[in-house]
């Protein structure tokens, strides 16, 4: 007992004089536990913007390190690892949490004021809880609910002849998807399809036939399908089993290349998806950030990819920008430098990546830092808003069908 | 680096966690039932200590945190905090009453079972728990009112060290008790004791019913600490935690029991530093999942050496008044030291009790076969060991 | 009955992917005595080998026998650095060591393989149209590959001597001990038979699920530990009839009660079964 107790105040120490040339920003996510992958995920990405940043001589000298707090997809455990970045590890700002681990570490992060922005958590219960040190760079689920009944019942947005006429949802019951049923239910109400019926399944089960068959037996023409990419597969190759032949339409966590890889391009040809874009014109930047992401860690964007982007770099300029005018960084700067660097004014200059807002507010500029799945503009919630962009599968790839700019879904 | 709010917090944590083992031990330690579902009592606790002191629906409060749940009857927090504790040892009652008439494996199984039932309906029914969603206004008493928020981690610490201490005075009395003797006898040899006039059964529905009122008196501290409720928390990992405090400080020991969960904090989230060694950042950078892979590892043989290398615990049970050594003495052969968590007193006292192979209590041994390596076979307990 | 019959056959699916699992741990219990709660990750390693053997160009059948292979060596190697030291000292020990060899064992999994799914190699395939009902090809293919391997068990358990000798060391193991029979053969013959048997669990249930993640055995075993208990623990033959009930009892449970309580119909069965017969459908140990 004795010899732990001195071995933990050793590294304890060590962590200590370690922090004195850097600045610390805590992962908060899971890398244990059901939902592994997030972290998995996020982390290459942000490592990436924090890796640009120092090779540019950092933040006033210091370099950004990031450190990892396992939440372990437990409420407990975010907790703790929460307890462990802010007090500990003395993190000036929050990439994170999931939803789940929200809840474990909510009043810690409020009552001592980190901000925390996170590219995951799109659960609606945050739609009205964001206090000023809450900012998602994922847009709500009842964005995204409502991105996919507008775009289902116009078959404009569709690219086909008819828009759906007898939709079905089946919804996962996970904190991460829950939140979707709601707004997709009023949704579709509004645009004049109310919807046939709503399934929850249980996610991780082997086996979904039967909710598979309850879902066909009210004959949908497609069915919305919320959930994460192994259950979802599962699903759509339980109705194959069974002989659907109408299509899917999913949400932004199944729209990418792995999904497809997954389900094998014939189970999926044809089906529907969403991703959050910025604008008509920036799928280029897409791209580029694709290529280089790939470029930096040999292998494809994930599901998160984009959105840790945005976040990590807002906070990067958030930090500089404190680290300029205000002569620190600490939290509460970085809390008031976000807005400054995120949203729209009069003559800020507009940039789409740490490099050229740096170079920006060292000549003096404001900047208004636009995103890859949005303009990143916060609300008072520190939520965005997102136009969104209606894909298909077509020869084993997502291809664009049209862009849901945001006024349509007002 | 604000270490002191860090181990404040942790501690308060543990000391939840303690009072999940200490009823557990209670159960386990104390009256030898397997309970693998105490989390279903801890989760009973917090959801109705939260809905009974959540601000009712169309409050003031509730509007203003734009809630969506359905129940909050707004009653005073030490309120919910007593009836959480009756709430546990009623879910106790019904779910001891159905398998205290198991032996080992089937009690272990059963039970776990029941709390995946019990975390499968509350996870469903969301009119009530708001299901995946969690309800997160709970109450944090005197937050900001009397106590402003900076120095209420430690207030809250101060309340719960109280409350523990209490009911750890409360627990011990118990089993120093009379009634404390014939739960041991119970463990020790149930046939024995049934044939010296003891009522068994009602002894063991006892035991569990007082050990899921701790752990329901711990799901209301849980709660209002974090100021959620949240079906997520009580997943079958929980009991596994609980389990190893219990093990590790030593069952049968009250004290016991709330040193091994500081323990198993301790060695949890010591851990969370080793991604702070030098050595192992760019391994991280290719899998970011390794560092906190290898964490499990290490946790994992950690709890492997423990059970290994102290099969006893930190404190093992406190030997009782010697008494006489009856004929075969200690439980040789087929394992006479004893099960992690000390049943073994130096043989003396007790006649060593072997705890681990299985239907110890006899009940159901029947035809089964009982034997398994190197254990005693059907029929093994030596009369006269247990002590009225 | 239409729709009757076709849950019929995915119950029958259902209980074949846990009734190779069951078996194995069956098996196991029957001469280790205690309950593993690492078992689950012998499934996951199965699946995951299978995986690592095709992706170096094995075709799948080779992969999947390979990998049988390897994590019944595993398996036995496991036993003997973790469990057969504490074999003389309780059931206890020997359960709280399953869990902490289950943490480790999932977890180097996810430090080498990382934390995303990865697919299982099997193609797609559309199902047989027998007159009304769709009988898909996974489950027949599940069920065929389940009832050979435990016809294949049981007559290693009938016929060969080493099975012989594990039935009996599970019935009385002093008086195996007594007629000759050396234990630590024995043991180590019955921890890679099951660990063996585990891992083609764990292919049949990738099979099923698509997808291999390093949570797949763990998430798998309480369903697997219900049918054990409900067979009557300790004897493979009412594991393969537990399975059978369990698998079913889901089936019809999300079919015809509520699709949101899943597992839970399973627990439900196995809590209503011990209640009245507390030794489980047919008695523990062969």
């Amino acid at each position: 007992m004795r010899r732990a107790i001195t071995l933990l105040a050793a590294i304890l120490t060590t962590v200590a004089l370690a922090q004195g040339g850097s600045i610390k920003v805590g992962l908060l996510l899971p890398f244990t536990g059901q939902y592994d992958w997030v972290g998995a995920n996020v982390q290459p990405v942000a490592q990436m913007i924090a890796d640009e940043v120092n090779q540019s001589g950092g933040i006033g000298g210091r370099d950004i390190v990031l450190s990892q707090g396992d939440t372990e997809g437990t409420v407990d455990a975010g907790f703790t690892a929460a307890q462990k970045l802010v007090n500990v590890d003395n993190v000036v700002a929050l990439v994170g949490p999931t939803s789940l681990s929200f809840s474990g570490s909510k009043q810690l992060i409020q009552d001592t004021g980190v901000p925390m922005v996170t590219p995951t958590a799109g659960t609606t219960e945050l739609d009205k809880a964001g206090t000023k040190y809450f900012f998602r760079t994922v847009p709500s689920d009842s964005l995204g609910g409502r991105a996919i009944a507008r775009a289902a019942t116009n078959a404009q947005y569709l690219g086909r002849a008819q828009a759906f006429t007898s939709p079905v949802l089946m919804v996962a019951k996970s904190p991460a998807m829950v939140s979707f049923e709601s707004p997709l239910q009023t949704s579709f109400e509004k645009y004049g399809t109310p919807v046939t019926a709503t399934l929850e399944y249980a996610p991780g089960k082997p086996s979904y036939r039967s909710e598979v068959q309850q879902a066909l037996s009210h004959d949908p023409d497609v069915i919305v399908l919320v959930g994460t990419p192994e259950d979802s597969v599962r699903i759509m190759q339980a109705a194959f089993q069974a002989g659907y032949q109408g299509t899917w339409f999913v949400t932004q966590d199944q729209t990418n290349a792995d999904f497809i890889k997954l389900a094998t391009p014939q189970l999926a040809n044809g089906i529907y998806g969403l991703e959050e874009v910025a604008s008509p014109e920036s799928s280029s930047r897409n791209d580029a950030f694709k290529t280089r992401f790939k470029a930096y860690s040999g292998k494809d964007v994930q599901i998160f990819g984009t959105n840790t982007f945005d976040a990590m770099n807002v906070l990067a300029l958030a930090m500089l920008r404190a680290q300029l005018k205000d002569g620190a960084v600490n939290r509460e700067t970085v809390t008031q430098n976000i807005r400054a660097v995120a949203d729209p004014g009069n003559g800020k200059v507009q940039v789409t990546d740490y490099t050229s807002g740096k170079k920006a507010l060292e000549a003096g500029q404001e900047i208004n830092y636009q995103g890859l799945v949005g303009p990143i503009d916060f609300d008072a919630y520190g939520n965005i808003t997102a136009p969104f962009a209606i894909r298909q599968v077509k020869d084993g790839a997502w291809t664009d069908v049209t862009i849901l700019p945001a006024s349509a879904l007002q | 680096m604000a270490l002191l709010p860090f181990l404040v917090g942790l501690l308060t944590l543990a000391l939840i966690y303690g009072l999940l083992a200490l009823g557990l031990n209670l159960q386990y330690g104390v009256t030898g039932l397997l309970n693998f579902g105490h989390v279903a009592f801890f989760a009973i606790g917090a959801f109705t200590s939260a809905l009974l002191t959540l601000p009712p629906k169309g409050s003031a409060a509730y509007l203003q945190a734009g809630a969506h749940y359905q129940i909050g009857l707004g009653w005073p927090v030490p309120v919910g905090f007593l009836l959480a504790g009756v709430a546990g040892g009623l879910l106790a009652l019904l779910i001891g009453a159905t398998s205290v008439r198991l032996s080992s494996h089937y009690l272990a199984i059963a039970t776990f079972a029941m709390a995946e039932i019990v975390r499968s309906v509350l996870t469903n029914e969301d009119w009530l728990t708001r299901g995946e969603f969690g309800i997160s206004n709970v109450p944090q008493p005197l937050k900001d009112t009397v106590i402003p928020a900076s120095v209420y981690p430690y207030a809250y610490l101060a309340a719960t060290a109280v409350v523990v201490a209490v009911l750890l005075a409360l627990t011990v009395r118990l089993t120093e008790s009379p009634y404390g003797r014939a739960l041991r006898s119970v463990r020790d040899d149930e046939v024995a004791a049934r044939s010296l006039g003891k009522r068994t059964p009602a002894l063991k529905l006892g035991a569990f019913a007082v050990g899921g009122a701790l752990a329901g008196f711990a799901g209301s501290l849980w709660t209002h600490s974090l100021g959620v409720v949240h079906v997520g928390q009580f997943v079958p990992i929980v009991t596994f935690q609980v389990w190893l405090a219990v093990l590790m400080g030593g069952s049968g020991n009250a004290y016991g029991a709330l040193l091994g969960s500081l323990a198993l904090m301790a060695i949890t989230q010591s851990t969370r530093f080793l991604g702070d060694l030098p050595l192992l950042s760019g391994l991280t950078r290719r899998n970011p999942s390794f560092v906190p892979s290898l964490r499990f590892v290490l946790i994992g043989l950690l709890l492997i050496g423990v059970v290994r290398f102290f099969p006893r615990g930190i404190l093992p049970e406190r030997p009782r008044r010697p008494r006489r050594r009856a004929g075969p003495g200690r439980r040789e052969g087929a394992g006479g030291e004893g099960s992690a968590g000390g049943q073994d007193h130096g043989g003396q006292d007790h006649g060593g009790q072997d705890h681990g192979g299985e239907d110890r209590g006899g009940e159901d041994r029947g035809g089964d076969a009982g034997g398994g390596l190197g254990d005693e076979a059907a029929g093994d307990a030596p009369p006269g060991e247990a002590k009225p | 009955m239409t729709a009757f019959l076709q849950t019929l056959i995915f119950g029958l699916a259902t209980g074949a992917v846990i009734s190779l699992s069951a078996v194995g741990l069956s098996l196991s219990y029957g001469v280790t005595r205690f309950i593993n709660f690492s078992y689950g990750e012998f499934l996951t390693l199965g699946a995951y080998f299978t995986v690592l053997g095709v992706a170096l160009g094995l075709s799948l059948p080779v992969a999947i026998v390979l990998a049988m292979a390897a994590v019944g060596i595993a398996g036995v190697a496991l036993a003997r650095v973790f469990f057969d030291p504490l074999m003389d000292r309780g059931f206890l020990p020997l359960l709280v060591t399953s869990v902490g060899l289950a943490f480790v064992l999932q977890n180097v999994v996810r430090m080498f393989a990382g934390s995303n799914p990865i697919r299982f190699p099997l193609p797609l395939m559309r199902p047989w149209h027998v007159g009304a009902l769709f009988v898909p090809k996974v489950p027949v293919l599940v069920v065929v590959v389940a009832l050979l391997a435990m016809i294949g068990v049981h007559l290693l358990l009938t016929l060969t001597r080493i099975g012989k000798m594990m039935r009996a060391t599970s019935d009385n193991p002093a008086l195996a001990r007594a007629s000759g029979i050396s234990t630590a053969r024995v043991l180590a013959a019955t921890w890679f038979l099951s660990s063996a048997i585990g891992g083609l669990g764990g292919v049949l249930l990738a099979m099923t699920q698509i997808a291999v993640q390093p949570v797949m055995g763990w998430s798998f075993l309480l369903v697997v530990f219900a049918a054990v208990l409900l067979g009557g623990i300790g004897n493979p033959y009412g594991a393969m009839l537990g399975s059978l009930v369990v698998g079913l009892g889901i089936e019809l449970g999300t079919t015809y009660l509520s699709p949101d309580y899943g597992h839970a119909f399973a627990f439900l069965i196995l809590v209503l079964v011990l209640l009245l017969r507390p030794r489980g459908i047919l008695r523990g140990a062969f």
